[in-house]
């Protein structure tokens, strides 16, 4: 299968007062072109900080500090996320790689409607089509409307195609751009926001929000949170991106709204063709649309394989752990003992060690790397070997 | 649509907020006995021999909800009393010394909330880098000044040192002759607006020569206070998701900045900026004193010191009424801002 993302050796570091904060530790992850990548861990083992590197929004005091990101996007050579200048970054984020954020709540701004940020996006990077679109509207319109009063507006449309057909030109082009700044005369462009605010539409109708050409001029504060969540959904694949990103999304919302945003996410990742990394604290969301899952624990992945296999064949004592702590009628909850380590003061060697019970002396010596056990499971346990794991006598 | 009703209920809620400030002045004047409440319609010492007609022409001597609607409708029709102090009545005196404090508050409030949100939103954009650092320290300097000290400094300075670069008062003796002559129409009474309309530059650039150092003076203090608030508003509108959202949709931190968390963040700033026009119309006592610029608050000063009763309660019933008003403006500008506020919606 072909690299979608290639995540080499990467380790972020926040500089805060009370010392540095390790959240993610020479993290490696390879996410293939049309697969579901599900990142599944406790709060605080880095599965956000995982997301945030690859679209470079780490903001200070965090950094990254070393390490590759190769992205290679269907037909163009890859690139190093990490590497590239800020404009080419941004050319990416939204449009070849967006995210879905946890909170649709906070994720929209309350002073702007769902339309508005919509179109945002898809100004900033389908810009180009927005003018061509509006160019042919208002060409077939001085070309065919015959009514009475077509005479005057005409020379209004005139205007307006001129100044669209030197826009799409020349994206630079001095008029249309001086044009665009200026109150009143930049009424002449409005056809460019109205072909954006068409295609967000047709977005929101693409999420199943009903009456969607009314839902497009309200607040986020009128919405519901499954609505909101579905707006920022809309928001995210308005460019089509190749890559969607999904922090937790539907962590905030009942269990009814959470079923539906599944269903909706997998309907959009095939007819977009997307490959889609989702990052969840709850394993039956995993378990239901991922095909593979990687489990993260202090900065790192611990184990990473097929849906089934993990589910199957957990070989990582705090994967097992953690599918023992799911709740099941009938049984008394078994939590995983102890508490995530202190990101302040990471235990030496591997970070599980002091909640393991396999744990020996290697254990808090040496930190184990990842290494393949069976064909495509991975896992980092240093009481792993030979594809199973030691017992614990 | 939703903004109209939103502006109706407003406009019906003006009402009783304005007779609670008229009960609440006609209170005050109830601490005086009817003899004192009569001097406020004594405008010749000569009158004092005959106080008991006033109190009977005025009824100050009636039931107080008969007394209050007597009041009530003298303040309607204008009257407010006499002010001793200028020798001229209450309204009269509003509207002779508020045209100088308009014309002050008209060329310091631009420029505090202007350079107040920009400094903010620069400071907080560039959060502990040398920017912020410097426009911090410079805001803690300037909001500790006092006002009485760093007036006299700057008259030390530009009208001392640099002898009549920028003088005190409102206007050169010269100029104040072509002002009060006949040939020139003084349509507004702010000096620069009339000089403009009566096409004299002199008058012009004289008016905006005597009114810089008061505008600096207020500045300086008031741009410190709005600067620290957009700072801290802005870093927390720059906390939100909607901050990562736009960040994640690519857009360049400009317009993450300048749009996205600026309108958020200007909400709590709008407020105070009302406020603070509200404030400075009212009279900016100290400033004008230093600066013996006549305005209202010099008014007030003069009128405070010499127990002048009837314009301190006139001068209170002003401040009270604009007070409201710029209330309903600001919470229209709210309105106009926020969304929420708008459409009844929760504020989260």
């Amino acid at each position: 299968m072909e690299k979608l993302v290639e995540i080499k050796e990467v380790s972020v570091n926040f500089y805060t007062y009370e010392g540095t904060v390790k959240a993610l530790n020479r993290l490696s992850l390879d996410i293939f072109r049309g697969e579901t990548l599900g990142l599944v861990g406790e709060t605080g083992c880095g599965k956000t900080m995982t997301a945030l590197s690859i679209l470079r929004l780490i903001m200070p005091p965090g950094k990254i500090e070393n390490g590759a990101i190769l992205f290679s996007p269907k037909g163009s050579e890859p690139v190093d996320l990490l590497a590239i200048d800020e404009n080419a970054i941004r050319a990416i984020r939204g449009s070849k790689i967006s995210m879905v954020f946890q909170e649709p709540g906070s994720a929209l701004n309350p002073v702007f409607t769902i339309g508005d940020q919509i179109s945002e996006v898809i100004l900033l990077h389908k810009n180009h089509e927005m003018v061509s679109r509006a160019l042919s509207t208002v060409s077939d319109l001085a070309g065919t409307n015959n009514e009475w009063y077509a005479p005057l507006f005409k020379i209004f449309w005139n205007v307006q195609a001129y100044l669209l057909s030197q826009l799409n030109s020349n994206p630079q082009a001095l008029l249309p751009n001086a044009v665009s700044k200026l109150p009143f005369l930049r009424r002449f462009l409005w056809r460019i926001n109205d072909e954006a605010k068409k295609k967000s539409v047709s977005m929101l109708k693409e999420v199943e929000i009903p009456d969607a050409e009314r839902i497009v001029n309200y607040y986020p504060h009128q919405l519901s949170g499954g609505m909101k969540q579905r707006a920022v959904i809309a928001m995210a694949l308005a460019c089509s991106p190749g890559f969607l990103i999904a922090d937790e999304p539907t962590t905030a919302l009942d269990v009814t709204i959470q079923a539906q945003i599944l269903d909706l996410l997998q309907r959009l990742k095939d007819e977009f063709k997307s490959s889609v990394l989702y990052i969840t604290h709850d394993l039956g969301v995993a378990a239901a649309i991922c095909d593979r899952i990687g489990v993260m624990y202090g900065g790192n992945i611990v184990e990473l394989a097929g849906t089934e296999e993990i589910f199957d064949r957990p070989l990582h004592p705090y994967t097992r752990a953690l599918l023992a702590a799911v709740p099941r009628p009938g049984e008394e909850p078994r939590p995983i003992p102890g508490f995530i380590p202190d990101p302040l003061s990471p235990p030496s060697g591997c970070p599980f060690h002091p909640r393991c019970e396999l744990a020996r002396e290697i254990c808090s010596a040496q930190n184990p790397v990842l290494r393949e056990v069976s064909p495509g499971h991975m896992v980092s346990c240093h009481m792993v070997s030979g594809g199973d794991i030691a017992s614990s006598n | 649509m939703e903004f109209r009703s939103y502006l109706i209920r407003r406009l019906l809620l003006l009402i009783p907020v304005l007779f609670g400030v008229t009960i609440l002045i006609f209170g005050l004047l109830q601490l005086f006995p009817a003899y004192q409440r009569a001097m406020l319609y004594v405008t010749d010492p000569r009158q004092l021999n005959n106080i008991d007609e006033i109190i009977q022409m005025y009824g100050l001597n009636e039931p107080l909800w008969k007394q209050y609607f007597t009041w009530l409708g003298q303040v309607f029709s204008g009257n407010l009393g006499w002010s001793k102090v200028v020798g001229m009545s209450v309204t009269d005196a509003i509207f002779n010394f508020l045209p100088a404090t308009l014309e002050l508050a008209i060329f310091a409030t631009p420029i505090i909330i202007i350079g107040g949100i920009w400094l903010g939103t620069k400071s907080a954009a560039h959060k502990d880098g040398p920017v912020d650092h410097i426009s911090r320290a410079g805001a803690i300097v300037g909001w500790s000044l006092p006002t009485f000290w760093f007036g006299l400094v700057l008259l030390m300075i530009f009208y001392g040192y640099f002898t009549g670069l920028f003088p005190p008062e409102r206007l050169s003796t010269d100029i104040s002759v072509i002002v009060h002559s006949g040939e020139f129409t003084r349509y507004t009474k702010l000096n620069f607006l009339d000089g403009i309309l009566n096409w004299e530059w002199s008058v012009v650039f004289d008016a905006l020569r005597h009114i810089v150092l008061p505008v600096i003076t207020l500045s300086v203090v008031n741009i410190a206070f709005i600067m620290r608030l957009m700072r801290s508003s802005m870093l927390e509108s720059l906390g939100r998701g909607y901050i990562l959202t736009a960040r994640a949709k690519g857009l360049p931190e400009k317009t993450v900045i300048n749009k996205h968390a600026r309108r958020n963040a200007m909400i709590p700033v709008l407020t105070v900026s009302g406020y603070l026009f509200a404030a400075i119309v009212n009279g900016v006592v100290i400033t004008e004193s230093i600066f013996n610029y006549k305005g209202l608050g010099w008014w007030a000063w003069r009128t405070a010191i010499n127990l002048d009763v009837s314009s301190i309660l006139g001068f209170a019933l002003f401040s009270g009424v604009l007070f409201v008003l710029t209330n309903l403006v600001v919470d229209l500008l709210y309105a106009k801002f926020d969304p929420r506020v708008r459409l009844g919606g929760s504020i989260k």
